[in-house]
């Protein structure tokens, strides 16, 4: 280290200073390993979108049924839009949901709304569309 | 190791406070723009390491050239731009997580590219806040220093040029609004933005007397001041390519919309290369 003065202070880092880039270092260092594992992990392939439906609650005098939609898949999904259908007879009701995009490996969560006197073990969602990017 | 200054905490404190200051300042609408959260998890992970280094390039050269002290050594250049890619991480997972935009349910994949995308701006901020900002108390001098002889020599002016058009591009290359411009204008009109951008060089270099352009301006010569005007011109428009790059603009486009799309961003870019790269060196006063 540089023993030469600067207003009387001895020339060099103070303990702020290297606390600072210490912390820096490290954050710098885990962003970049992060990345560089998941860059080493990268796999071209398509989106695979997997749908689990959740409890469905009266509320507000509408049945809502929560929709979780998970990409397992290698690509992201975008406007991914999910058709949920009553099969209980062929004039069934349908709700649809949409998403902006659901990254690899990323789980997004939305509603799909049904009036009261719907059972929910008669409803199927399917995947109607998606973009790639 | 060689260090060319010294602080005490609370100089030091105030110093990085200047930074997060100029961090927030030059990246908050980066910080507030979907198109820049959704490339972290749409962009190929290397290129964000691309992105990175590109990045810490560009401080590197930004600190040598144009930071807070121009007589810095190696040693304090690098840990000046790793202390600044550090906090600019900090600060953009911070707002990234206040706004709601990464949370504990996402995958490391996902937040660690939203983060870094986001941090370098951010990280650009940091340093040209903690030399702008104020240091009129600290006997650091910037270009104004000792070496002020050098002040428009034209390999700094071009490395701080570089860092005005980045500056300047990377508010807007993100953007849908690019891609729409170029893809409905008409090659003439593209012509005319060109030629546009380079008149605006040279305007703001030769005839708006901004504040510092006598200084960083050479202008001895006509073929000096063409070469400044043109080297302008490429600086913007390498920056404005490499930021629609990173952004994954030029994605599955053609050539033709790539170079139409680096002509819209070119003017943002050359008023960074220009008249950004001069505000970029105006000292405080007192300092």
């Amino acid at each position: 280290m540089n023993t030469k003065k600067d207003s009387g202070r001895p020339v060099g880092k103070n303990l702020l200073e290297w606390t600072v880039f210490a912390l820096s270092t490290v954050l710098v260092a885990a962003i970049v390993a992060t990345l560089g594992l998941d860059a080493l992990r990268w796999q071209e392939g398509p989106a695979r979108l997997e749908i689990v439906k959740g409890d469905a609650k009266v509320e507000d005098g509408q049945l809502r049924m929560p929709i979780h939609v998970t990409n397992r898949g290698e690509t992201v999904a975008i406007n991914v839009n999910i058709e949920v259908a009553d099969t209980s007879s062929a004039a069934g009701k349908t709700a649809t949901v949409s998403f902006d995009f659901i990254p690899r490996g990323a789980t997004r969560e939305g509603r799909v709304i049904f009036p009261p006197g719907q059972d929910p073990a008669t409803l199927e969602a399917r995947i109607s569309g998606y973009e790639l990017p | 190791m060689n260090f060319s200054h010294s602080r005490s905490v609370p100089q030091s404190a105030r110093e990085y406070g200047r930074g997060i200051a100029g961090g927030l300042m030059f990246s908050l609408p980066l910080l507030y723009t979907m198109e820049v959260w959704w490339t972290g998890f749409i962009l190929h992970p290397g290129r964000i390491l691309l992105y990175i280094l590109g990045t810490f390039i560009l401080l590197i050269l930004y600190n040598r050239f144009a930071g807070l002290r121009r007589d810095a050594s190696i040693a304090e250049v690098l840990i000046d731009s790793v202390e600044e890619m550090g906090i600019g991480l900090l600060l953009s997972a911070a707002i990234l997580w206040i706004t709601g935009r990464i949370d504990a349910g996402m995958n490391l994949s996902e937040i660690s590219g939203k983060i870094a995308m986001e941090a370098m701006t951010v990280a650009v901020g940091v340093s040209v806040g903690t030399a702008q900002l104020g240091a009129d108390d600290e006997g650091d001098e910037g270009l104004s220093g000792d070496d002020g002889r050098e002040s428009g020599a034209y390999l700094p002016q071009t490395a701080i040029a570089l860092c005005g058009a980045v500056l300047f591009a990377a508010t807007v290359a993100p953007t849908e609004e690019i891609q729409v411009i170029a893809m409905e204008s008409h090659p003439g009109n593209v012509l005319l933005l060109a030629l546009s951008s380079v008149v605006l060089g040279g305007l703001v270099l030769h005839f708006a007397e901004i504040h510092g352009s006598r200084r960083h301006v050479a202008r001895d010569t006509f073929f000096m001041s063409a070469r400044g005007v043109i080297t302008t011109y490429a600086v913007a428009m390498v920056a404005g390519a490499a930021c629609l790059f990173f952004f994954g603009q030029f994605d599955g486009q053609p050539l033709e919309m790539m170079l139409a799309q680096t002509v819209v961003i070119g003017v943002p870019a050359v008023l960074g290369a220009s008249a950004g790269r001069l505000l970029l060196q105006v000292r405080p006063p007192g300092a």
